[in-house]
């Protein structure tokens, strides 16, 4: 066991965890917050997408000892004091959620690609989805709430 | 409140999904609680001669459970003739042997790998051709053969002598996977009243509550099954998947317990969407209409029973598509095999049939010099007309108008003007029954209460797995109540709190759910009227059953749902790779009550068409799967599908609530074979197999 300290979701935090722990274990089952979801484990599936840095990240892949000092933001960092993000509410006007599990996993994704690009094609927009996938919606309704949430927080100048 | 339904409403737990609130069984870590791990087979046909526990025997805070340990060790929807544990023989890979409790996932797992098992091998049985041979090993004791189904109506053979135009040929399709993001989840314990509660990713907790009582003992009243949110179902959640494991584990320990599948158990071992070799012979007349549909239908329903016998029911009964045909002759054969057992899938029968017969469909349009569209146009059913099986069509049926739509479309329009010899325009039309059919019991109860909050409380006994159908009763309930959404509150699947109301499955949830919702909602407001402060309703409800036709357990059905869509593709002939372009998709499925949420279905349900049409497969090699994980087993990802447009036929079914008719499933059933008659459209490539092979198109030369 060991302590390892990193930003999450905007507050600094400190696990004990064995070194053998990966972020997806660390952040479900140490620190309770089971909203990072588990569909295959070996990053083939992106249930388990976070930001690390500002990047798009595979959580069953990463070794929590890798992280000292790392800004990880997970779903329950999106939004803020019971406010959804506009990518939420987007996903939610739209009809992006179905069963809702590769939701989590989808939406960091989305984040991902808007802290990079403000205004993405739809070609960015599917690529930025593409290791993401999702059973129930055929991509159609999450295509567009992307592209939605891109527009509005454009015109709200954000 | 008036206006409710018929609106896209967005779904009422997509905030809860949104932020990560969501709980899905497999968000559940109880204090104390084991870990488990099953201990699977390693073969796809062998017996068992020792399974050896005994390098577990002295290390503390772990267990063991196998076949000696399960009381009555049998269990199936249909037959019960799947053991919990395997005792004698394991009959497919990744059969369950025994089951290892453990205070960690890690621990589990290596103490899993410590549990011997000594096998003998016996002769696998790959196919069903095979399994019909008389030489082949029986899996069963009754044999091979779990089921045969003929049918006859007219003279076909008398026709097919008429008949100007006559084309035949086998299609094959491939074991598929739900593969749902959520693996099979689930936890178990035992609360204060000593009374075995499972929180599950279930299609029916009342199935399972019947399982865990029957198979272990346990008084029924004993056992109360939930659902969580649950990440996909498909179908496959339906049956036993983790729930017997878990109620062994916490009844005999006391301990609470967790069993999630990883993604190879689930691809490998869990229910499966039935392999097919599917002959058809149809005979035209000279205007092109259908004289004859001859048929003959092998399913391979792999090691167990489940579902399948009425899996192979609906692929008869939807075999001969949705057309008027006077004369037609079916034969389905059910056979095990040695492969994980086949059950329910999204579809449940129909896509196999329809991949054969609507591809000779577009053939024959072809060689009569006629649209595809306008061919079906020709034969179409029609309210009032006689279905293949001489079933009536006394519900809304909007075929036609599905047809007409597809056609006038932009999809369909430009391809009149074809300018890119590379691009190929294809469609194809179906069905899809609704309700459990024929002489199967199919009822549902719903209560709805008024509470000092103000709010009124919906309980039913089907479960929401993803799609939706928990907004369509909040919307339901609203209009007929008339207030608000938020004045509504859905419980659903938990068997201490709602009705046994029988499986979500065969696009009978928001049917007859909603039915008697509707009766329900009637009954509160007569208790409301006599002055009751808190009224409480209860409604049932009873799915119709077509009377002048009996073929025997649930067939046919009194109701179906229709669709028409067609799919523009472009086809690289050097490499083989099909791109899909663009699907449009009518469907008619009675009022529609949140066009938004059935825009969702048909897209999703289109989507994992096109996965069925052109990568997903798992092939076998003596019983051994070769797709193994989701690097192997492709699913459709973002940049392999294309925008899904979607168009409704509005009708009204008398019988529906509110003139709903199910329609879940149907969007899966024809996209195969219009993708394939798309690219017939580019190469004239017989194809007649799913998915359909890259190398055989890169290896097509034009004569």
């Amino acid at each position: 066991m060991a302590v390892y300290t990193f930003t999450l979701n905007g507050k600094q935090t400190s696990v004990e965890v064995p070194s053998d722990t990966t972020l997806l274990e660390t952040l479900r089952e140490a620190l309770g917050l089971t909203g990072t979801k588990e569909g295959c484990g070996k990053g083939e599936c992106g249930a388990c997408t976070v930001i690390v840095n500002g990047k798009a990240a595979n959580a069953c892949l990463i070794m929590t000892s890798q992280l000292a000092g790392a800004d990880i933001r997970t779903i329950e960092g999106l939004g803020s004091d019971g406010v959804l993000d506009s990518l939420q509410t987007a996903f939610v006007e739209t009809g992006a959620v179905q069963c809702g599990y590769c939701t989590p996993g989808m939406l960091m994704s989305a984040r991902a690609l808007l802290l990079k690009k403000s205004s993405p094609s739809t070609e960015e927009i599917r690529e930025s989805i593409a290791g993401n996938l999702c059973r129930c919606t055929g991509y159609a309704k999450i295509v567009e709430a992307i592209r939605k949430a891109a527009v509005s927080a454009r015109e709200r100048g954000v | 409140m008036p206006g409710v339904v018929g609106r896209s409403i967005p779904r009422i737990d997509a905030v809860g999904k949104v932020t990560g609130q969501a709980l899905y069984a497999s968000d559940y870590y109880l204090p104390d609680m084991l870990h488990l791990k099953l201990v699977r087979s390693t073969q796809g046909h062998a017996c068992v001669s020792r399974v050896d526990t005994s390098a577990l025997e002295g290390l503390t805070d772990v267990y063991v459970f196998t076949a000696k340990d399960v009381p009555v060790n049998s269990f199936g929807q249909i037959l019960k003739d799947q053991p919990v544990l395997a005792d004698e023989r394991v009959r497919f890979f990744g059969e369950p042997v025994a089951v290892v409790a453990a205070k960690s996932r890690k621990l589990a797992i290596e103490y899993s790998q410590l549990v011997k098992v000594k096998y003998q091998p016996l002769t696998v049985v790959e196919e069903p051709e095979q399994a019909l041979q008389q030489e082949a090993p029986q899996i069963h004791t009754e044999g091979n053969l779990l089921q045969h189904f003929a049918f006859q109506k007219g003279n076909s053979e008398s026709a097919l002598d008429k008949s100007e135009l006559i084309l035949e040929d086998t299609f094959t399709t491939p074991v598929v996977d739900h593969a749902y993001l959520e693996p099979e989840a689930g936890v178990s314990f035992l609360d204060e009243a000593g009374v075995l509660n499972i929180i599950a990713g279930t299609q029916n907790p009342f199935y399972d509550q019947q399982e865990i009582a029957r198979c272990l003992g346990i008084p029924k009243e004993k056992i109360r099954v939930r659902t969580a949110n649950i990440g996909g179902g498909f179908g496959g959640k339906d049956g036993n998947t983790v729930q017997l494991y878990l109620a062994l584990a916490t009844w005999q320990t006391g301990l609470p317990a967790r069993l999630v599948f990883d993604r190879e158990e689930s691809l490998v071992a869990s229910y499966k969407r039935h392999a097919a070799r599917v002959w058809v012979r149809l005979g035209f007349s000279k205007e092109g209409l259908i004289t004859t549909y001859q048929g003959k239908i092998y399913y391979d329903t792999g090691a167990y029973a489940a579902l399948g016998p009425a899996v192979l029911g609906l692929g008869v009964e939807h075999a001969a598509g949705p057309y008027v045909i006077p004369n037609v002759q079916i034969d389905g054969y059910l056979c095990y095999t040695n492969k994980p057992p086949a059950s329910a899938m999204r579809g449940f029968g129909a896509p196999q049939t329809a991949f054969a017969t609507e591809t000779l469909l577009n053939r024959a349009a072809k060689q009569l010099q006629l649209d595809p569209v306008k061919l079906r146009l020709k034969n179409a059913l029609s309210k009032g007309a006689e279905g293949s099986l001489g079933q009536p069509m006394n519900h809304s049926v909007g075929l036609k108008e599905a047809l007409t739509l597809l056609e006038k479309s932009p999809l369909w329009q430009e391809r009149l003007q074809p300018n890119d010899p590379d691009i190929g325009y294809g469609m194809a039309a179906g069905f899809l029954s609704c309700g459990m059919g024929k002489g199967i019991e199919d009822k549902a109860k719903v209560e709805i209460q008024k509470l000092p909050d103000g709010i009124y409380e919906v309980r039913i006994g089907t479960v929401e797995i993803g799609q939706g159908s928990n907004t369509a009763f909040a919307q339901l309930a609203a209009q007929a109540l008339g207030v608000s959404l938020q004045e509504i509150r859905v419980i659903m699947g938990d068997t201490a709190l709602t009705y046994d109301s029988g499986s979500t499955a065969a696009s009978r949830t928001s049917y007859i759910s909603g039915n008697a919702l509707l009766s329900a909602v009637a009954d509160l407001k007569r208790q409301e009227e006599l002055g009751e402060v808190y009224p409480k309703g209860v409604g049932e409800a009873v799915f119709p059953e077509v009377k002048e036709v009996n073929l025997g357990i649930g067939l046919p059905h009194s109701m179906y749902t229709f669709i028409a869509q067609a799919a523009k593709v472009k086809v690289n002939r050097r490499t083989g790779e099909v791109k899909l372009l663009q699907v449009f998709a009518v469907t008619e499925a009675g009022k529609i009550i949140n066009p938004m949420a059935l825009e969702g279905q048909i897209q999703g349900g289109v989507a994992m068409g096109a996965g069925y049409a052109l990568l997903e497969q798992i092939g076998f090699v003596s019983g051994l799967p070769k797709q193994i994980n989701l690097s192997t087993y492709l699913l459709p990802t973002s940049l392999d599908l294309p925008e899904i447009e979607t168009a409704v036929v509005e009708e009204y079914e008398e019988s529906g609530p509110m003139g709903l008719k199910g329609a879940a499933e149907v969007g899966t059933v024809v996209i195969a074979p219009a993708i394939v008659a798309a690219i017939n459209e580019v190469i004239p490539l017989p194809i007649n197999k799913l998915p359909i092979s890259r190398e055989q198109i890169a290896g097509y030369q034009a004569v």
